[in-house]
């Protein structure tokens, strides 16, 4: 398709549709294609012996296929001097020809074909023209050395190039961010002057913005020289202090750690180590964070009791009354304290024991260590280790941590301020453990005392010697106590008491407490033993005594309540008004059942929280066969069970059991209460019973309970906790216990008023059992081993 | 030579290369205007300057539906040589051949 000119200055050509920007006559222009009306266009310009194409700008840059009506009337008459194309888009490098206006559109599509007529150059001069163009160039020259125009265009350069000011005016206004209405509008100016007065006013304008935007940029500037300033004089201030031979809070500070280590005594290693530390802090800038952790440790080692110790008090008659003033009974304890005291007292380097309480709670672990400590004359402190999980916890971080702690003994020692405070550990048994460690193994150093002596905080990261502590660990049960750190204790039982014993802890030490808490006098309020017993035995159900003071300090604020509102006669308790003052009893569950059926048996069982009473039932069941067991019996019950079960079968002619019935019937076992799940093989015995009642119809004595483990063969074999356990037959009422033969040297550490009230039966075999157990069983003779 | 009126508005469109001897009668003048159609040639002598100017059309237009690429560039060249010695204007011989233009001149005198 030729460009054929119809007269001297019109012409047609193929139309580009410029977006976002306009070419000038003279100027390159790059350009890249990629819509299909404007590659078509560009196909067709390049098909020509010209080259040449019409660039026409959009009015809306977002029509992707613009009319001639989107595009402005005014273009540049082109020519394509370079071309490539790529894979989706043709770029294009263009050069202006000249200025040309849209005559007539030719054609639409596939692109637009317009006849144009060329525009001459504005080529007007004069005053005017001279003075805008003057002007121009000043403003051009102005935003230079403000920093803008984009790639820095040389001026002289450009005037020297282009002589005429209409083509500097395109090419500035190229190389600023003028908009392009404004620039089709300088394309469109058909007078020079025209051309310039546009240009001149938009760059009056951009100056104008470029200097506010200095101003702003330097007053920022000017701010940020002003801290520079500051610091600047601070550094000075320091440096003539020093001159002056003046000290700075800081080392003034490190002067008086210093002073405070040449007057604490420490250990050579000790001193060494922080006199290093000191002087890396007197180095260091008190505002980092490091200044800080470096002084608190310092703070430290000056704080902890190196070498300052507790007295103990060794007077052995005292320290008995002291004992025995704060709590009852408790023998076996005592005299190991007392052992203690004398083996100190005769050899005062001795280490310290350490001891673990076990017992139910609420049996006075925790306040008899305290008296322990009151007693020996120590510094006493305390830490619970229940739920404790983590092993730092008890030795520390290391210093490099953010945060970073001594563990919990050093600062137990620190908050004591003696190396040889009595330590109690709480809880020992619900230590917890998991991914961060074990802090079992930690308390493993820290208890041993051949180990103890030198031992390692990670924060403190120096020796401590933790082998004059008197430590004291408290648990409910040894069982959740690892072994190696079982091995490194001595353990001294604290089983429950009984009722008596908590009568006469009660009228000892809980009653006048808990009068003088709400604010009685004495003798306003009188309890007498058996009001005493009544609440101990239908109120509360415990082994320890800490639901009896709660009761008495509801009795006694009830009371108290009473005289505040007047009355003044003192109050002399009964029982009649304990349960009106604690609400009807409460505790019936534990009592012995009377006139039992044949199949019912009374059991003992050991909890953490003392003994209890089980009762097993077993029931024979016409068509079955099996042996059902319920009750949440554990794995070992069961299996006692099923033992019991053969036992009687092979035995079921001495026994005097029709085995036809035997035959016949299954037989089930439920233990009460069903919620509670049970396991241990000392129920054996006791189920052996119940199914001998059942079998044979005959009644089981309603005022025995048993306990032991039964063999196959019908032996009877020891078992565990049985303080415990004929505390609760006693509590609950039963006049005889059937127990174990090899369990008899347990009966010792029986209550006097314990072994007086109950009747104790030693079975070796199930048969002496059942001889005891069912009065009316005939055994066949040669049963009896 | 004769060639069309130029538009002196559009005189930077592209430059040919030239080499410049000395010879012992005056100067030879090599331009290197490939495809360029020899009435679109002009030389001029304007004083001590040498003028070679001229338009390059694309006279071979393939019948093809896509260009791909385009590097010659089709527009008025203008090149002008400043010579050292004032040249006789009417001394002047050219010779196109090849694609290349050469220009004789005389030194004056």
């Amino acid at each position: 398709m030729a460009t054929t000119t119809e007269s001297p200055d019109t012409t047609i050509l193929p139309v580009f549709p410029l977006k976002n920007g306009v070419a000038f006559p003279n100027m390159m222009l790059p350009i890249t294609a990629g819509r299909p009306v404007s590659m078509a266009a560009i196909e067709a310009a390049l098909a020509t012996e010209d080259k040449q194409i019409a660039v026409f700008t959009q009015r809306d840059s977002s029509i992707e296929e613009p009319a001639a009506e989107d595009l402005y009337a005014i273009g540049t008459q082109c020519v394509i001097k370079h071309m490539h194309r790529h894979e989706r888009v043709i770029q294009l490098m263009v050069q202006g020809i000249r200025r040309i206006e849209r005559v007539a559109v030719e054609q639409a599509s596939p692109y637009p074909l317009f006849q144009v007529r060329m525009l001459p150059e504005p080529e007007d001069t004069g005053p005017k023209v001279e003075a805008l163009h003057r002007t121009m160039l000043d403003l051009a020259q102005q935003m230079l050395s403000l920093g803008s125009l984009q790639s820095r265009i040389d001026l002289e350069q450009l005037v020297s190039e282009l002589e005429r000011p209409i083509q500097q005016a395109y090419i500035l206004s190229s190389f600023t961010s003028i908009d392009v209405e404004k620039q089709i509008r300088l394309l469109a100016a058909n007078s020079q002057q025209e051309a310039l007065q546009l240009v001149v006013d938009f760059l009056t304008h951009e100056v104008q913005v470029l200097e506010v935007q200095n101003q702003i940029s330097s007053s920022i500037r000017s701010k940020m020289t002003k801290e520079q300033h500051e610091m600047m004089l601070r550094q000075q201030l320091h440096e003539i202090q020093a001159q002056l031979g003046e000290t700075s809070p800081e080392q003034a500070e490190v002067a008086e750690l210093r002073r405070r280590v040449e007057e604490a005594s420490l250990p050579e290693l000790v001193r060494k180590e922080v006199e290093k530390e000191l002087s890396r802090l007197e180095r260091m800038s008190a505002n980092s964070a490091e200044y800080q952790t470096s002084r608190g440790y310092v703070d430290l080692v000056l704080e902890l009791p190196w070498e300052k110790t507790t007295e103990d008090n060794l007077d052995l008659v005292r320290a008995r009354e002291i004992l025995d003033e704060d709590h009852f009974d408790l023998k076996e304890v005592k005299d190991r304290i007392i052992e203690h005291l004398a083996v100190m007292k005769l050899n005062p380097s001795a280490k310290a024991p350490i001891l673990c309480f076990v017992g139910p709670p609420g049996v006075g672990k925790t306040s008899l260590g305290q008296s322990i400590a009151r007693a020996l004359g120590r510094v006493f402190d305390r830490m619970s280790l229940g739920g404790l999980h983590d092993e730092a916890e008890l030795r520390g971080h290391r210093r490099t941590y953010v945060g970073a702690m001594p563990g919990r003994v050093i600062r137990a020692i620190r908050r004591g301020g003696v190396k040889n405070p009595l330590l109690m550990l709480d809880e020992i048994d619900k230590l917890g453990r998991d991914f961060r460690g074990d802090p079992a193994a930690a308390l493993m150093e820290i208890l041993d005392p051949s180990q103890n002596a030198d031992f390692q905080d990670n924060y403190l990261d120096l020796p401590f010697d933790l082998s004059g502590v008197f430590f004291i660990a408290t648990a409910n049960t040894l069982d959740s106590i690892p072994a190696p750190l079982l091995d490194r204790i001595e353990v001294l039982r604290l089983s429950g008491y009984s009722d008596v014993e908590k009568r006469e802890i009660a009228r000892r030490y809980i009653l006048d407490r808990r009068t003088q808490e709400a604010g009685l006098k004495p003798g306003q309020l009188t309890l007498g033993d058996e009001v005493l017993d009544h609440i101990i035995q239908q109120h509360t159900r415990e082994a320890g005594v800490r639901s009896l003071e709660r009761a008495l300090g509801r009795v006694a604020r009830k009371i108290a309540t009473r005289f505040a509102e007047g009355h003044t006669e003192p109050v002399t308790l009964s029982i009649e008004m304990a349960d009106e003052l604690l609400g009807p009893p409460r505790m019936a569950r534990d009592q012995r059942r009377k006139l039992l059926t044949s199949g019912i048996v009374a059991g003992l069982a050991w909890t953490e929280a003392g003994g209890e009473v089980l009762y097993v039932e077993a029931l024979l069941l016409p068509e079955g066969r099996d042996l059902l067991l319920t009750g949440q019996l554990g794995s070992v019950m069961q299996e006692s069970a099923k033992a019991a079960q053969s036992y009687i079968w092979s035995q079921a002619d001495e026994l005097g059991i029709d085995k036809e019935k035997i035959a016949r019937s299954g037989v089930h076992i439920h233990v009460p209460a069903g919620a509670t799940p049970k396991d241990g093989p000392s129920a054996g015995v006791t189920m052996a019973t119940a199914l001998v009642s059942a079998y044979s119809g005959k009644k089981v004595r309603d005022d025995t309970a048993m306990t032991g483990e039964i063999t196959l063969s019908g032996l009877v074999l020891p078992i565990g906790g049985l303080k415990e356990k004929i505390l609760a037959a006693h509590r609950a009422g039963f006049k005889q216990v059937i127990l174990p033969k090899d369990n008899k040297a347990d009966l010792r550490d029986l209550p006097e008023q314990v072994r007086q009230d109950m009747n104790f039966i030693l079975a070796e075999h199930i048969s002496e059992v059942l001889a005891a157990a069912i009065p009316e069983l005939k055994l066949a003779p040669g049963q009896q081993s | 030579m004769k060639g069309p009126s130029f538009d002196l508005y559009h005189r930077t469109g592209w430059q040919p290369r030239v080499d410049v001897y000395r010879c012992s009668e005056g100067w030879l003048v090599k331009a290197e205007l490939a495809g360029v159609a020899i009435q679109d040639i002009r030389v001029e002598v304007a004083d001590d300057y040498l003028i070679i100017e001229g338009r390059r059309r694309d006279w071979c237009v393939p019948d093809t539906t896509e260009s791909l690429s385009m590097e010659i560039t089709y527009d008025c060249f203008q090149r002008s040589i400043r010579l050292p010695d004032v040249i006789q204007a009417e001394a002047v011989r050219t010779d196109y051949r090849e694609g290349m233009l050469l220009i004789y001149l005389a030194n004056k005198g």
